[in-house]
């Protein structure tokens, strides 16, 4: 039985090296602040701290893809 | 059958948990590949796919997954009727073939939330975990039904999942396991010396022996062969212990006749 888990197939990245990205460049993100827990939303280019409280460390949300699991 | 053994079985008891049988005139083989098959090759029903929506909880994704796999769910109603998941002709789930389950429970109060069986809804009431199975008792829900703890929660944690139970047996994985243990004796006073006692006298009596108190092994017969065994079937709960005697017995029967037709294919198309 294979221990990784399954993705949700339409979800997978094309492989393409020349991808034509139809998402805005830079693409914002939502990540949250590690001290006051608020939901920033970030690009690639913004400083990394949270615009509440200036905490330096944010974390990633968790994925929105499907993961299924063996219960193994 | 001219050299078939005539072999007898008796139900000494019978409950809610176990069942105690003899039997007689039998091969030992025959007896232990009762046993064996009572343990692995009973089909049962258990959640074999976990999808997890929200996991703030103190434990991995895949440790949640593997603990609800191990819930013993109430089996004996649909196990007959569903198919293995391989067999089906569904491609992914469909009620033939499995069961939904779904839990979603968030902890907004201060104190610790317990995460138990009980959360774990099901799609058919047929087939729900082995806790929430509502005792027929007279005195109603006096008795205090511990339900199967999964995980603790604190404030704001959240585990919401969506799983799926199918049939299966226990060689494939040890959660479609139906019994806890299966006792298997034979020969409890040592006549055949299947084993060798340093000290005779140390050993305690078996509850079938048929010595007097001051004997503490019979004389030695090289004649006898093993011929009445003990067993004792106790359930988890997932099927009702006579269930899983006559389960195993079917099974056992499929796989000779199984083997036996196979064979006379091997026989018809020799040289």
């Amino acid at each position: 039985m294979d221990k990784t888990p399954i993705h949700d197939p339409s979800m997978t990245p094309l492989p393409s090296t020349t991808t034509a990205s139809n998402v805005l460049q830079p693409k914002a993100m939502i990540y949250i602040c590690g001290e006051c827990h608020k939901e920033n939303e970030l690009k690639s280019t913004d400083v990394i701290r949270c615009n509440e409280c200036g905490y330096r460390i944010l974390y990633k949300k968790r994925t929105k893809r499907l993961i299924v699991y063996d219960a193994r | 059958m001219p050299y078939a053994n005539q072999s007898t079985v008796h139900v000494t008891d019978l409950n809610e948990e176990n069942i105690k049988f003899i039997i007689e005139n039998t091969d030992l083989s025959v007896a232990n590949a009762i046993r064996r098959c009572m343990i692995a090759e009973t089909p049962t029903i258990a959640i074999d796919s976990v999808q997890i929506d929200s996991n703030t909880t103190v434990l991995f994704d895949e440790f949640l997954a593997h603990r609800i796999g191990l819930i013993p769910l109430y089996s004996e109603e649909l196990v007959d009727k569903m198919n293995y998941h391989r067999d089906c002709a569904c491609e992914g789930f469909c009620p033939q073939c499995s069961v939904e389950f779904t839990l979603d429970v968030r902890n907004r109060e201060e104190q610790t939330r317990n995460i138990t069986s009980a959360d774990l809804m099901t799609s058919n009431p047929h087939l729900v975990p082995v806790t929430s199975k509502a005792k027929n008792d007279d005195e109603g829900q006096d008795h205090f039904i511990e339900h199967i703890l999964i995980v603790k929660l604190r404030q704001g944690q959240e585990l919401r999942l969506k799983a799926h139970a199918r049939k299966g047996f226990g060689k494939e994985h040890a959660k479609w396991i139906p019994t806890c243990g299966v006792s298997f004796e034979y020969d409890p006073d040592n006549i055949l010396r299947h084993t060798i006692y340093p000290v005779p006298e140390e050993w305690p009596h078996s509850e079938h022996t048929e010595l007097s108190e001051h004997e503490h092994e019979a004389p030695f017969d090289a004649n006898k062969i093993p011929n009445k065994f003990y067993f004792n079937v106790e359930s988890t709960g997932a099927l009702k212990p006579e269930t899983i005697v006559l389960s195993c017995l079917n099974v056992l029967k499929q796989k000779l006749s199984n083997l036996q037709t196979l064979l006379k294919h091997e026989t018809l198309e020799g040289p």
